[in-house]
């Protein structure tokens, strides 16, 4: 299945005696976490060097009627720092941010303040939506695979594919579009189609809490279909290959019904490749949520990068581009984690 | 076991494609998938030619007529038919998703290629480059970059999404060529004197085609996707121009008053990629599991 | 249920069977693993097993025996249908259900697989793994089930037993997971132990533990033993009864005594292998090639390469692994060299520092004159024309994707030459090999594995080398094609005037092929002469320990002989150790005075000619030699004069 032996060594015999977790296993990770670190930065500078090439933000201003006066546009220029080098813009915007400071909007508001913000309704939104899939996504691969080629197996194939087929933001519409006469049968707004909470509504305690999850139920399901869709063929996938292993057999052999051999050593190998998955496509699922929130109407991370596109803002953009990549990061920690949870051989081997 | 690869080595010398397509276990979804896709690539070519209404065309007298009659389905809140308009959208998608299909796929084969086989610092510095960009959504960038593309061709976001959605599939790439190269017939080569690139060519790059027309498929529904999402937000394609993204823009503010011009075009968008969804989960099935493990991992 | 029929060998009395099968079948249903329509992997298979008794099922691969046994306890891989009936303790089990078969398993029949990395779970502690097998048979407490996992494990051998229960599979040597594995088959007591290929994955000196664990383990037990192997030397050596497969069905059985026995030659499928098996066993009977003063291919002077050993545990942050050190040899034009050794011998690594065409990290490599520290790049492009290599396995050295004439054209393609004078030469060589023509047009998956390992040394020949290295040549392949494949290399070696590097592992393949050897311990050379003699009458305890290890067909030979066997040290060679590599297994070892022990464990023993020359079993046989280094007969032992004390484990007697 795997195999264990380095190129270098082989035909080295290369046996273990064992011992605790070699000290290399923290090194290991600190260098794992430089690495994200460094991804983390230079995928903020591509965006916000890609954003100050693609962006003109004085061209509002010059489009004005009647026309401002030079002085006014240098002005503009000058507050934006635009006569600066590129990579010199990113290092006065990198310093201020470990003290909180992410520069200005065009329009010369704070970033900091509202970032924070926005920060917790996005996090809210996408990891309700992310647990959801991974659980809904892991538990229907591993179903699939047990029913390999049975009814059940390609109507859950079907239905994935059509669920990957429609975009996100046409899942949110979509699902309102269903939701709707339910709502109209009850005569209330049983789950609402747009903001975080009801504005006005002045609830407390339970109330609030109830009020926030009927705004939360479906913008979490836009998220969570694509994503339990695609997961659930992996896992399917992975699921197979080890249905097919020598070990399963094995354990069967020593006396453990089938089912019992797949929960308690079918399983555990299965969600290995689906970690590494997870850490890897974070990233690419985050757009989901950047629909979700347009659609929704949340004012989320995603809705204010869409916003600071369309006011050709690099500030905003970076901004937004450093909290994806620091979540990013964070899911390739927990990656790291729980693989090694999962994975002994990975805390027990060296580099 | 031993039966087992004995037989499946057996199969495997018949030639992949040939085996593949005598057992093809995904053959329906292969049938299903590739003719729902021929239909609507026709219907894209052939339809505005035969069909009488102008996607531009604007009927005052007929706006918002609901689907049935004349408009087959409807018309749009300008008066426009919509089929008309889905057809020409799709046109467009269709041809998006196919080039950004073809230049990824190539681009994901080099990449995986070159930092599978060289390895060392190739490999990381490559595979740190595509730890980076898949960090970066490519809609993000493709929306950062809209203000450049704007005024120009469209095959410029054609480039821009080919060159953000080639990463995931670089990685598989790389990952099979680090076992191909273990395997002893390209360590056979190497002592035979085979420079990297005859091996690359003439060892390596014919046991990836399979895992490459599967991805290419995949990713022919992606760029569609892609494409749509950035349309949507208007970052893609730009009026006059239509694509399915746009018209799924333009229906889905009525969406919950006057549906059918949402559900039209998301319609067609979503028969189109659950199509190549199809194909591709046929293909992986015929290629990958018919093409005999024994000798492939 | 049919009535019952035995092709062949005599009928134990009817009564006290413990296990009865009867038309058993097993048919792969249409899917895509089966390549098309549904194929009946065994079709109709007779077998009967007393309680006590060891049957051995042999027959080559693809004939159904591993089906057959994995069928027995409903485990067969892939959707399947099985049909017939196993009757176990008379009681019927094919149509049993999931959880009613699982009480059987485990608890009353024990399985062994072949490759126990696979058969581990390898996120799970050995121990735990144990423990759960003892879990599902006995009402223990988890304390106890622990314990009595850690006494399974010192029970099947495995040292400080307490402390390893915590490791993972990786973490044991090939020879430590299958003991690990057999400690979990025997966990609920089983009064059936079914064993596929158990040793086919190890070292002949593991093997040889093994087997004799699993002798132990029937002898304490009284369970019976249905063993599935391709090697008649297990069957002769561990085996009553035995039972040959081809093609799913079973063509013949009896008893293992009489079939088997030296003067017997039984006729049919059992009767190839066995004439086979005899005939590869059997020294060359045109022994060793005059020496005329042929000039050296190949020259190696004390060969060392280090790994680093990053990672590995025990071993120093500045030492590295010691894959090869201090190895010379010369091979001249003409000779075969065998270079014999286990795995993680280093045999493969001089095979790679030759092949490569690099300097040598110390030491020095000539080939055909030139020195590798010196090439340019002109000299090696040009070298590796005159040198080439032959792979173990030729499925997985043949691109599986191409077709045998662009397979043995590659070499001359990658030189230029054109289409058509390659296809000339492809017709040629397919003619040296004894290939059919139509073969060109194949690809590498519809060949046989002899005709497999044919093209790929049609492929090394195509550029005319005087050098071939051949790894492990036919060790992939079934007994029956070895012996061709083997004259073959045998012919083209006198007709091309080739000089050989065979590197092997079998005993029997170094002493009928090679001229010299050169035996290989965790990469030092410790004995280096001409075949004939130094494996009629080995000097250096590890040789000895080989030559004792690889089994004759003989039951009578297998049964009757002193063993000695050695212990498993599964430590790495580092570059900071000490002293004799060999002296933790060594047998002679442990019977010094503590001064002979020191001298063992400070001093690194060097090759040295043999004390007693006069004890040499066959002088006369012995070519005088030109040159000193061609056959001199040197072992790398302190005590190369004790070791004639030593109770000789003589090369086992063969009779045709």
């Amino acid at each position: 299945m795997t195999s264990l032996s380095p190129p270098r060594a082989a035909g080295v015999r290369a046996v273990a005696a064992p011992s605790g977790p070699p000290a290399g296993a923290a090194g290991r990770l600190l260098r794992r976490l430089a690495w994200r670190l460094g991804l983390c930065l230079a995928a903020t500078f591509t965006a916000y060097v890609l954003a100050s090439i693609s962006f003109d933000p004085l061209a509002e201003l010059r489009g004005q009627q009647p026309p401002p006066p030079q002085a006014v546009i240098d002005a503009q220029a000058q507050r934006l720092g635009l006569d600066d080098p590129v990579p010199q813009r990113f290092l006065g915007w990198l310093a201020g941010v470990p003290h909180g400071d992410f520069g200005e909007t065009v329009t010369g508001q704070e970033i900091g303040d509202e970032l924070w913000r926005r920060c917790g309704t996005s996090v809210r939104l996408f990891l309700a939506g992310s647990l959801l899939a991974i659980v809904l996504g892991v538990a229907i691969g591993l179903w699939n695979a047990l029913r390999d080629g049975r009814p059940s197996d390609r109507m859950s194939l079907f239905a994935s594919l059509i669920i990957l087929a429609v975009p996100v933001f046409v899942l949110g519409t979509v699902l309102k579009m269903l939701w709707l006469p339910l709502n109209e049968a009850a005569g209330t707004q049983l789950l609402y189609f747009s903001a975080e909470t009801t504005p006005g509504a002045d609830h407390t305690g339970w109330a609030a809490i109830g009020d926030r999850l009927r705004h939360l139920a479906l913008p979490t399901l836009a998220i969570a279909l694509p994503q339990a869709a695609f997961y659930s063929r992996y896992q399917r996938a992975a699921m197979l290959d080890v249905l097919g292993s020598d070990f399963l057999r094995a354990a069967r052999a020593k006396g453990l019904r089938h089912r019992q051999a797949v929960l308690r050593h079918g399983v555990r190998i299965a969600l290995i490749p689906m970690v590494t998955l997870f850490a890897f496509t974070f990233g690419l699922h985050l757009t989901g949520g950047v629909f979700t929130e347009r659609v929704f109407g949340w004012n989320g991370m995603g809705d204010w990068l869409l916003r600071g596109i369309q006011d050709e803002d690099a500030n905003i953009v970076a901004s937004v581009t450093l909290f994806i990549a620091v979540l990013v990061v964070l899911a390739g920690m927990l990656a790291d984690g729980v693989l090694a949870l999962l994975d002994p051989r990975i805390r027990r081997a060296g580099p | 076991m031993n039966t087992l690869t004995e037989e499946r080595t057996s199969a495997q010398g018949r030639g992949r494609f040939r085996s593949a397509a005598r057992r093809t276990p995904g053959r329906p979804s292969i049938v299903c998938g590739a003719a729902l896709l021929l239909a609507l690539a026709g219907a894209a070519v052939l339809g505005p030619l035969l069909w009488p209404y102008d996607h531009v065309a604007q009927d005052r007298t007929a706006m918002l007529v609901p689907p049935g009659g004349e408009h087959w389905l409807g018309t749009s809140r300008l008066g426009e038919d919509l089929l008309a308009q889905c057809l020409q959208g799709l046109r467009k998608s269709l041809v998006i998703g196919l080039l950004v299909a073809v230049l990824s796929t190539t681009l994901s084969a080099a990449v995986g290629l070159a930092a599978g086989y060289l390895g060392r610092w190739v490999d990381r510095c490559l595979m740190w480059g595509v730890d980076m960009l898949l960090i970066l959504p490519p809609f993000l960038v493709a929306a950062v970059l809209s203000p450049l593309l704007r005024e120009r061709s469209w095959l410029y976001m054609v480039l821009v999404l080919a060159l953000f959605q080639w990463m995931l599939t670089a990685r598989v790439v790389r990952a099979r060529t680090v076992a191909l190269r273990q395997r002893e017939f390209v360590t056979a080569a190497h002592h035979m004197g085979a420079p990297t690139l005859w091996i690359m060519r003439r060892h390596l790059l014919p046991h990836l085609v399979p895992l490459l027309v599967i991805d290419c498929t995949l990713h022919v529904g992606a760029a569609i996707l892609g494409e749509a999402g950035l349309s949507y937000f208007g970052f893609g394609i730009q009026p006059p121009d239509v694509s399915l993204g746009t018209l799924v823009a333009t229906g889905s503010g009525s969406a919950l008053t006057y549906p059918w011009a949402f559900l039209a075009p998301v319609g067609f968008l979503v028969v189109t990629v659950s199509a190549v969804g199809l194909l591709g989960e046929g293909l992986r099935r015929a290629l990958e599991e018919g093409r005999g493990g024994s000798n492939e991992d | 249920m049919k009535t019952e029929h035995t092709p062949h060998g005599s009928e134990p009395p009817p009564t006290a069977q413990l296990l009865e099968v009867s038309g058993l079948s097993v048919t792969f249903r249409n899917g895509v693993r089966s390549g098309g329509g549904p194929r009946r992997a065994v079709r109709g298979v007779d077998l009967r097993l007393a309680a006590g008794q060891a049957m051995a099922v042999v027959g080559p691969s693809g004939s159904g025996k591993s089906v057959t046994a994995s069928a027995l306890i409903g485990l067969v891989p892939g959707p399947a249908v099985v049909e017939g009936s196993v009757r176990f303790d008379g009681r019927e089990l094919l149509h049993l259900s999931d959880r009613e078969l699982s009480r059987i398993r485990g608890r009353r029949i024990g399985m062994v697989f072949q490759d126990p990395l696979t058969a581990l779970n390898p996120v799970i502690p050995v121990g735990r793994q144990i423990a759960e097998a003892v879990r599902l048979h006995r009402t223990t407490t988890r304390k106890e089930a622990r314990e009595e996992a850690v006494r399974l494990l010192d029970r099947v051998g495995i040292p400080s037993a307490a402390r390893r229960a915590g490791a993972f599979p990786h973490e044991f040597s090939g020879g430590m997971r299958q003991r690990a594995a057999i400690a979990m088959a025997i966990a609920g007591g089983p009064e059936l132990l079914i064993a596929d290929e158990p040793t086919s994955a190890l070292d002949t000196t593991v093997q040889a533990q093994i087997l004799h664990l699993l002798d132990s383990l029937r002898a304490d037990t009284g369970c019976a033993l249905l063993m599935i192997t391709h090697d008649l030397g297990v069957v002769a050596r561990s085996c009553d009864r035995i039972a040959v497969m081809r093609d799913g069905a079973l063509v013949q059985q009896g008893e293992v005594a009489r079939l088997l026995a030296a003067e017997s030659a039984p006729d049919g499928e059992l009767g190839e292998l066995l004439t086979a098996t005899r005939q590869l066993a059997r020294p060359r009977p045109t022994g060793p090639r005059p020496l005329v003063s042929a000039p050296d291919v190949l020259r190696v002077e004390a060969l060392r390469r280090d790994y680093p050993a990053r990672g590995l545990p025990g071993a120093g942050r500045r030492d590295g692994v010691r894959a090869v050190d201090g190895v010379s040899f010369t091979v001249a034009e003409g000779r075969a060299l065998a270079l014999l050794g286990e795995s993680g011998s280093g045999k493969t690594t001089v095979l790679r520092e030759i092949m490569g065409l690099r300097p040598p990290q110390a030491g020095r490599v000539e080939v055909l004159g030139h020195d590798l520290a010196t090439l340019d790049r002109a000299d090696r492009y040009a070298l590796r024309r005159r040198m080439q290599l032959v792979f173990q396995d030729p499925s997985s050295s043949l691109d599986p994707l191409m077709t045998v004439a662009d397979l043995i054209g590659e070499p001359l393609a990658l030189e230029g030459e054109p289409a058509e004078a390659r296809g000339r030469r492809v017709a040629e060589l397919l003619d040296l090999v004894e290939l059919e023509q139509a073969v060109a047009r194949a690809r590498p998956g519809r060949l046989s594995g002899g005709q497999r390992q044919r093209v790929a040394i049609a492929r090394a020949l195509a550029t005319r080398p005087r050098l071939l290295l051949l790894d492990e040549p036919v060790s992939a392949l079934d007994a029956p094609l070895r012996a061709g494949v083997m004259d073959l290399l045998d012919r083209l070696r006198g007709e091309l005037g080739l000089a050989y590097v065979l590197v092997s592992h079998d005993v029997h393949l170094v002493r009928r092929c090679a001229d010299d050897v050169a035996v290989l311990y965790r990469g030092r050379l410790v004995e280096h002469g001409p075949t004939a003699a130094a494996l009629n009458r080995p000097r250096h305890p590890y040789t000895r320990a080989l030559v004792d290890a690889a089994l004759s067909t003989d039951p009578h030979t297998e049964r009757h002989r002193r063993r000695v066997l050695l212990p498993e040290d599964s430590t790495t060679p580092t570059t900071g150790g000490t002293g004799c590599a060999f002296r933790p297994r060594c047998p002679l070892f442990t019977d010094l005075d503590p001064g002979s022990r020191r001298l063992c464990a400070e001093r690194d023993p060097s090759p040295s000619r043999g004390l007693h020359p006069s004890r040499d079993p066959s002088p006369s046989r012995e070519p005088h030699p030109p040159r000193p280094d061609a056959t001199a007969w040197t072992a790398a032992c302190h005590h190369t004069a004790h070791s004639a004390v030593v109770p000789a484990a003589t090369a086992p007697t063969l009779r045709p």
